[in-house]
């Protein structure tokens, strides 16, 4: 595929704002009510398209790519994203032969599973498959007494897929409470705490005043630490000093 | 519900503000020329965000016309007109007249039944011409009543619904831009329905009215809980409105929803303080 910033003839280290620029003025020369009845109309209106689709690229890839790419908005359901998955070291592990501290047992959770009840198994295999009611309806059906944290944490999962994103920030909270010793729970939490530091950093540059600096701290150093778990490439060793 | 998109007007600009009150009175004028002079009430920040919003995206031909008017007689004011605000304009009156008859059937409330008397016949006219963003609407009313009839627990069950409405309303016209405008309208409404809720909790406990936060009010995290969720709101619904194609008024938007958004909500969670001291 072409690249998109040829497409809009500006450089990938362009600003926001030259990019939505350049897609604008080429949009309005390439508009089909523009061009009604020329010879190349149907040449332009490729262009057009392509200037389209260009731009969708670039912003989305900006906008936080995969994060906002599984959050689309009109009820389609889509494939978890990888970092969702049950073992966030996984790969990890896999490249660099073996896992230094025995097994992913040390961390709780190969024990836990064992441990699932039928519902919660099942829970956990229509999430993987995005079928986010269904996992809701097999854990609404679990005891209440029964609710332990991995319990929160299926549900923090399901209700996101839900968009039901505050829902399911707070189960989140639940399940790290509950067992704060779980990586897995504590890297969901501030994957879903992740975006609001984004948003508050913004908010100082048009007068919001930083509320609660301990709390903005706590979850920059928190998304710091999620990317460095699930961040791809040389870091990969990083975690390991911050998660012990 | 509404009123909570304002402007945070120490930091802007003046030809800025001067630019958001035409979209503010150009709205104000559209609403009393297409639906009746009486519908002026129908008039709010949230329509006025997207009269700029849909008109920074769409750059409609736009009228600027200083008048007067009866709100203010002496000084001339600068008032816009164009497609978008128009569609506003009609939204106003439709999302009003929903709202008012809900209030008169819900609590018997005499007020609200006159007034939505005012707003009934362009109520009507503006289904009949937006059918989609009507039957949204008549949806949303019906849902609502629904989840508050059964004391939903679930703290997105209403909050979807209005976001949902939203999302529909956002939707001008039928493009490229229609899913970053839903995300963005689903986001945005989520915020304002929770954000309400975080103000009226006292009066809702007192009246017993529906409010998911109700339950989860008297944690000691509580306030910085609520802070978080609503964040993850606008963080959400910014990520959609930073995609969108915006150069016009970018800032004055940016304004509201980085800034002015919070402003609602930053007086109540005072008002919780200062009465947690006593």
């Amino acid at each position: 595929m072409t690249d998109p910033y040829q497409v809009l003839g500006v450089s990938p280290t362009a600003s926001d704002d030259e990019v939505k620029k350049a897609y604008r003025t080429l949009c309005k020369k390439y508009h089909p009510d523009a061009n009604v009845g020329k010879p190349d109309a149907a040449q332009t209106e490729k262009k057009f398209m392509e200037v389209q689709q260009a731009y969708e690229e670039i912003m989305h890839r900006r906008q936080g790519g995969g994060q906002r790419a599984g959050s689309g908005y009109n009820g389609q359901q889509q494939q978890r994203q990888p970092q969702y998955e049950d073992d966030p070291f996984a790969s990890f592990w896999g490249a660099y032969g073996g896992n230094p501290y025995g097994n992913a047992g040390g961390y709780g959770y190969g024990q836990q599973r064992q441990d699932d009840s039928i519902e919660m198994r099942a829970a956990k295999n229509y999430i993987d498959t995005g079928h986010y009611a269904e996992a809701l309806n097999a854990l609404g059906s679990v005891a209440p007494e029964k609710c332990n944290a991995r319990w929160y944490y299926l549900s923090a999962l399901a209700q996101s897929g839900l968009h039901n994103n505050a829902q399911a920030m707070e189960y989140a909270r639940q399940a790290a409470s509950m067992e704060p010793s779980n990586m897995q729970y504590q890297q969901l939490l501030s994957q879903l705490q992740g975006g609001g530091s984004w948003y508050s950093q913004q908010g100082e540059e048009y007068g919001r005043r930083p509320q609660n600096m301990s709390s903005l701290c706590t979850s920059i150093m928190l998304l710091n630490l999620c990317c460095m778990c699930c961040g791809g490439g040389r870091m990969m060793y990083y975690p390991m000093f911050c998660c012990l | 519900m509404l009123g909570v998109m304002t402007i945070r007007k120490d930091e802007l600009k003046f030809r800025e503000f001067d630019r958001y009150r035409g979209f503010y009175c150009g709205l104000c004028h559209a609403i009393g020329k297409r639906c009746g002079g009486a519908c002026r009430m129908a008039l709010s920040f949230e329509m006025t965000f997207m009269a700029m919003l849909l008109t920074s995206l769409y750059e409609p031909q736009t009228s600027q016309d200083m008048r007067r008017c009866a709100f203010h007689p002496v000084h001339k004011r600068l008032m816009l007109g164009n497609d978008a605000i128009d569609y506003c304009a009609d939204l106003s009156a439709l999302v009003s007249y929903y709202d008012l008859r809900d209030g008169w059937e819900d609590e018997r409330r005499a007020d609200r039944l006159a007034e939505s008397a005012l707003l009934k016949k362009a109520a009507i006219r503006a289904g009949e011409a937006l059918p989609r963003q009507k039957e949204a609407v008549e949806r949303y009313v019906s849902s609502l009543h629904e989840i508050e009839r059964r004391n939903d627990e679930n703290l997105d069950a209403a909050a979807n619904l209005t976001g949902e409405l939203l999302a529909e309303l956002f939707v001008f016209k039928k493009d490229v831009y229609e899913q970053d405008l839903r995300e963005m309208g689903f986001y945005l409404g989520k915020f304002i329905y929770l954000c309400d809720c975080f103000e009226d909790i006292e009066q809702d406990i007192k009246k017993k009215n529906y409010n998911p936060l109700i339950a989860r009010s008297s944690s000691a995290s509580f306030e910085q809980e609520s802070r978080q969720m609503l964040e993850d709101m606008m963080a959400r619904a910014c990520r959609a409105f930073e995609c969108l194609p915006l150069i016009d008024d970018a800032p004055i938007m940016r304004n509201i929803l980085y800034s002015g958004i919070w402003l609602r909500f930053e007086s109540a969670a005072e008002k919780r303080k200062a009465k947690g001291k006593q």
